[in-house]
């Protein structure tokens, strides 16, 4: 059903982008922190459609659950009962933005041209079944290239790449990376502490 | 990806929509179809869906008027008194009277308002609600998806309502509306840490997130294995649900009814429907995590298991409201960090060290993992309580006034006795 994937990525995407363009032009802080609450949503919508459920669900626990919420409670904390919301300034939107879209494109631009697509797709066509019956698992091999050999890896070769990508980012994560999830998670801590060693209120003498 | 047509509500539907021909639908001699001619299997997936989510978004409708039905009458029957009789047998048809007289209701706006937030607000509020039954499996092989990540689709989306209360309290610029939103904001992102590591116990014992994965694994319902997970799961869904003991947000003895006190008509209708259908599909999550879902014994066929089961808590969750008074604000968030929290991290260091023991547990295995984590649970409730009873209450030991202070000094006095 290639069209209504089609169908529903620009959907989506139109979704993302368009809130996204309400998020810096609407003056009200309340609407455009519901207008990025939308444009994340939309892009968790597209993670969905690339069938990379754990990221979709992620980004809206971690995004839609809680930045949106952190950013409407600001909102609500900082708010003049008499005046209404803070507006924001969009004077330098055109400068701003020039600038956010052209690092964008960059990046972008970057990973498109990296990205040895063609090899992927005939690789993607050709043995996708064998991938998910687990008989081969994708490498990168010396020069960058993802290639597909035949699995040795047990584990691998029972989860499959695309079929649990899940219990494939869990497995990275406490097995290959967990001194880089330790690593972060003391970071977050300092970070935490740190705030609040900056907000409290002085002892008094 | 699992196969959309495990789910025998896609294929019933779209093989009688679509062509006889139809390669999807071929074996399947049980359907008739053949109502749309062949090459228009495009249209037979759209009807399909939107078929289906019609016949789903009117029954939740159906079952939120069966529970303000049955919610009041039970509530009758905790308090002494009859509830509702009048009209209809048993006084069935009074919820629809009741959603008559708010549908017909004059709407009023008051003018201090954002009016597109102030208008937004209940349709946010009601999104997130509904999009919970997406992946509830109501029976073996009735479901809508089974995605790989349901539960954390299910804690992602039910956090999101937050958003619509502020949205709410902002669009009505009214005061207590604000208090109400910094209220539930601050129990709602509190108790969204207890629902979460509560659930750890029972994925580490299914190995998976899918609901469906859940419920078959469950030869043992997860409420016997897993009863401190299951405690917190209830209690803290109980809070992000805004249920009785937990209902400071709309407090009507404090502050009126909170970020509801502006709306009127249909809008305050939406809220009123997205909180039951919360509480009906937190229901069906808890039947299907920890209640064995649609496990049940023949002939009686596995979704009237499930729909039994989740009656039978959304009894206990009336039970509960009936039993208990409203907590301060104090109080409930002393609860979620004191207790709540370290119970939820007991639960997952005994549940881990019991699967270090046995790997893969099979059922008699499951019994003796769940009688240590009875003696756990029970000695847990006790030690907390003891350390954390009325005696270490500080305003009710009388060493201060109230639990909390509020820095605006237009707050409206929050009683030291608390409300009830």
């Amino acid at each position: 059903m290639n069209g209504t994937i089609d169908v529903v990525f620009w959907i989506m995407s139109a979704g993302a982008i368009g809130a996204a363009l309400l998020v810096v032009t609407v003056k009200d802080v309340f609407r455009a922190a519901l207008a990025l609450a939308g444009s994340f949503l939309a892009v968790a919508g597209i993670f969905f459609l690339l069938q990379a459920e754990f990221v979709a669900v992620a980004q809206i626990l971690v995004y839609v659950g809680a930045i949106s919420i952190i950013v409407a409670f600001a909102i609500l904390l900082t708010r003049d009962m008499g005046q209404g919301n803070q507006t924001q300034s969009s004077r330098f939107l055109v400068v701003g933005g020039g600038v956010v879209a052209a690092l964008f494109v960059l990046v972008a631009g970057f990973v498109a041209y990296d990205t040895a697509w063609s090899d992927r797709d005939a690789a993607l066509n050709d043995n996708t079944m064998a991938v998910l019956n687990g008989q081969y698992e994708e490498v990168t091999d010396a020069s960058g290239e993802i290639i597909l050999i035949a699995s040795t890896d047990t584990d691998v070769a029972m989860n499959g790449v695309f079929s649990d990508s899940t219990g494939w980012l869990g497995g990275l994560l406490v097995r290959d990376y967990v001194l880089a999830l330790q690593v972060l998670g003391v970071l977050l801590l300092a970070s935490i502490i740190g705030s609040i060693a900056l907000v409290r209120e002085q002892a008094t003498k | 990806m699992p196969d959309p047509f495990d789910s025998i509500l896609y294929k019933y539907v779209y093989c009688t929509l679509s062509s006889t021909d139809d390669v999807a639908c071929v074996g399947s001699g049980l359907f008739g179809g053949g109502l749309l001619p062949g090459g228009l299997e495009w249209l037979a997936y759209v009807l399909t869906a939107v078929t289906i989510v019609a016949v789903l978004i009117n029954a939740i409708l159906g079952g939120v008027l069966m529970m303000i039905w049955g919610e009041r009458r039970l509530l009758g029957r905790f308090q002494g008194r009859t509830g509702p009789n009048r009209w209809g047998p048993f006084g069935l048809l009074t919820p629809v009277a009741d959603a008559v007289k708010t549908m017909f209701k004059e709407d009023v706006m008051p003018t201090v308002s954002d009016r597109l937030v102030f208008t937004a607000a209940p349709i946010l509020m009601l999104f997130p609600a509904l999009l919970i039954y997406a992946v509830l499996p109501f029976g073996a092989g009735t479901w809508l998806a089974d995605i790989n990540v349901a539960l954390l689709f299910i804690i992602a989306i039910g956090g999101a309502n937050v958003l619509a209360i502020v949205a709410a309290a902002l669009g009505s610029g009214n005061r207590y509306a604000m208090f109400s939103a910094m209220r539930a904001v601050a129990m709602l992102i509190s108790y969204e840490i207890p629902l979460v590591i509560s659930l750890i116990g029972v994925l580490m014992l299914s190995g998976s997130l899918s609901l469906v994965a859940i419920v078959n694994a469950q030869t043992l319902p997860f409420f016997i294995v897993q009863p401190l997970g299951f405690f917190v799961f209830l209690v803290a869904s109980m809070a992000e649900l805004n249920r009785t003991p937990f209902d400071v947000a709309e407090a009507e003895s404090e502050i009126v009814a909170g970020y509801m006190t502006d709306y009127s008509s249909m809008k305050f209708g939406l809220f009123f429907l997205s909180e039951f259908a919360a509480t009906i599909a937190t229901s069906g999550v808890i039947t299907a995590v920890f209640l064995g879902g649609w496990h049940g014994f023949d002939p009686i066929p596995s979704q009237i298991w499930f729909i039994g089961k989740m009656v039978a808590v959304l009894a206990v969750i009336v039970w509960i409201r009936a039993s208990w008074p409203r907590l301060r604000i104090d109080q409930i968030m002393n609860f979620a960090w004191k207790a709540l929290f370290e119970l939820t991290l007991i639960n997952l260091v005994v549940s881990g060290i019991l699967l270090l023991i046995w790997p893969s547990p099979s059922t008699p295995e499951l019994w003796y993992m769940a009688g240590v984590n009875w003696v756990v649970f029970l000695a847990s409730i006790y030690i907390f309580g003891k350390v954390l009873g009325p005696k270490h209450d500080p305003v009710a030991a009388g060493n201060i006034q109230s639990g909390i202070t509020l820095s605006d000094s237009d707050a409206p006095a929050i009683p030291a006795g608390g409300g009830d």
